[in-house]
């Protein structure tokens, strides 16, 4: 709750800051509407990281150097945890064949891609799948971040977040028994 | 032993000292910041030596491609890192500059609320000086001029008790020799007759004892007339000290104004409007009243003159006016004239109006004076109708 909190202080000073002091854009990320559907047992979870990476991100995809985009999807029952998983979609990018590597963990999948528009479209989809005892009142919960980066020619490590204005964007459903988001 | 000065400073000192202590170091630090980042950019673009490094490659061996691929790798990291580095100094330089500046409102606000705050108090503290409450001590706290000036504030404070305080004690003596010279004067006047009656009757008594049963009791009718006048006096100073609470009563005015103009020869004329109208009076506050103003009346004119009493009801207050055409009141005395021991009868002790003032007052009246020199005097008793008087309770 804390955490919560003084996430949402310090969004809200940096969202200040920027409005009043700054012309920087930047990105503002959220989750598109999150579609769930049921299979017997397996539920499937589709939605899209949108306004993610249009500004900022073609330098740092092109750097060559390894970019993971994290998630985390919770799924709840009430207060219960049903199951807490992270998941990377990871870019590679060679400059010399100019093409990217994008690895999209939870499919399991690679794909090589030559357009930095693709690049951009198929990161930002996800498709979670997993098995449940019950779909009755299941709690979705999504959020993404950004890794720090080292660049070999600096010791230091950026944080990636500040394209996303160290804002996490997060979306949560409920998913009943009739189906219903 | 070392002596300790207690030195506080000023406020303009302290803004200047918060000025240099809260801005300049938030300056150097804003500057600090941008020189490290610019150090990073300068950093960044040295190792850009792309084209230099590709000059000297001749892509025969697979080594060149490799070499190739990893300048090409890192200038695009050298890239990304100095757009990177750019938009971290934007973000982190708006948040230091929006933070200093929620910090320059904080400490605008605490300044302002320390300002303001004393004032504030010093401003009730004169309001209530206004109403002459001098009796205020404020805090002597907070920056040093406010301080100075609370410390004015008490002091003025404290001349001004001071000096309320002698001059009632003043004012109190004057009264009590203005008592004491009335009294002494009044007392005197009965006993000089008294004395000249106890002389006459043992100079007749030893001189000529046939004479001293004739004027026996002519001058024991003097004496016994001046113990009464002492009589009268002392009383009215005794009913003027007195702490008086009413007995309301219901009763005609007119009935009771009748009666005691019955026991004076002087010209009355007597006018009422309404019929049966009653008052909700002390009775014997009003017969004291009447009594005095009557008398006021007849003192001030001459024998011929008539004297006009009129009974006036309205809907709200029931006017009782007594006017003579005498010699009226001077200006510059009228207002003096409810004060005690204000007197401009060569017989009079000052307290007669000074008790009718208070007699009005105890029975939730009040009294007009109208009055024109050389013309005469109005006195008007206002008393609330008994009707308004019940709605009120």
């Amino acid at each position: 709750m804390f955490e919560a909190l003084a996430g949402k202080v310090v969004s809200g000073v940096i969202s200040l800051s920027m409005m009043l002091f700054s012309s920087y854009e930047g990105n503002q990320p959220y989750f598109s509407q999150i579609a769930v559907s049921m299979a017997g047992n397996r539920i499937f979870i589709k939605t899209e990281l949108v306004d993610a990476f249009d500004n900022d991100f073609e330098d740092i995809f092109r750097s060559g150097k390894q970019i993971d985009v994290s998630f985390n999807i919770t799924l709840k029952n009430g207060s219960n945890v049903i199951s807490d998983d992270n998941f990377k979609h990871t870019v590679i990018y060679d400059p010399l064949t100019d093409l990217f590597t994008l690895i999209i963990e939870e499919l399991d999948e690679t794909i090589i891609i030559d357009s930095y528009q693709q690049l951009l479209k198929k990161i930002a989809k996800i498709e979670y799948t997993r098995n449940i005892d019950s779909a009755e009142n299941i709690i979705i919960e999504i959020e993404s971040y950004l890794s720090k980066i080292k660049f070999d020619s600096f010791g230091k490590k950026y944080d990636l977040m500040i394209l996303w204005k160290l804002k996490k964007p997060k979306a949560k459903v409920t998913y009943g028994k009739d189906h219903e988001i | 032993m070392v002596k300790i000065m207690k030195y506080r400073i000023s406020f303009r000192g302290s803004i200047i000292i918060l000025f240099i202590v809260l801005y300049l170091p938030s300056l150097l630090l804003l500057n600090s910041y941008f020189v490290k980042k610019n150090s990073e950019i300068n950093k960044v673009l040295q190792n850009i030596k792309l084209s230099e490094s590709l000059s000297n490659l001749e892509f025969k061996t697979g080594e060149d491609s490799l070499k190739a691929k990893n300048l090409l790798n890192q200038f695009n990291e050298n890239m990304a890192a100095r757009s990177f580095i750019q938009h971290e100094s934007q973000i982190y330089s708006a948040v230091f500059l929006f933070v200093l500046m929620l910090l320059s409102i904080f400490i605008f606000i605490l300044i302002f609320y320390r300002i303001s705050n004393p004032l504030k108090k010093l401003q009730n503290a004169t309001s209530k000086i206004a109403k002459g409450d001098f009796s205020l001590h404020l805090e002597e706290t907070g920056i040093k001029e406010i301080k100075q000036l609370t410390q004015s504030f008490n002091s003025m404070s404290r001349e001004l008790d001071s000096t309320q305080k002698k001059l009632l004690q003043a004012e109190k003596d004057t009264m009590w020799k203005e008592l004491s010279r009335i009294l002494a004067h009044e007392i005197k006047n009965p006993l000089t007759p008294i004395q000249l009656s106890i002389q006459r009757l043992e100079e007749k008594y030893e001189i000529d004892p046939e004479k001293f049963y004739e004027v026996f009791p002519e001058t024991v009718n003097i004496i016994n007339h001046e113990v009464n006048n002492l009589k009268l006096l002392v009383s009215s100073f005794s009913n003027f000290a007195k702490n008086i609470n009413p007995e309301f009563s219901e009763f005609n005015p007119r009935t009771m104004i009748d009666d005691i103009l019955n026991s004076y020869q002087h010209n009355f004329e007597i006018k009422t409007s309404g019929e049966n109208c009653t008052i909700l009076f002390d009775r014997t506050h009003f017969y004291q009243i009447i009594t005095n103003l009557v008398q006021n009346a007849i003192d001030a004119s001459e024998k011929e003159d008539n004297i006009l009493i009129e009974i006036t009801k309205s809907n709200s207050n029931i006017i009782v006016s007594i006017s003579d055409s005498g010699k009226g009141i001077n200006k510059k005395d009228i207002n003096k004239i409810f004060e005690p021991y204000f007197t401009k009868k060569k017989k009079g002790t000052g307290l007669g109006l000074a008790l009718v003032k208070k007699l009005v007052d105890v029975n939730n009246a009040n009294i007009n004076v109208t009055s024109k020199e050389k013309e005469g005097s109005c006195f008007e008793i206002v008393i609330p109708n008994r009707s308004v008087l019940n709605q009120g309770k």
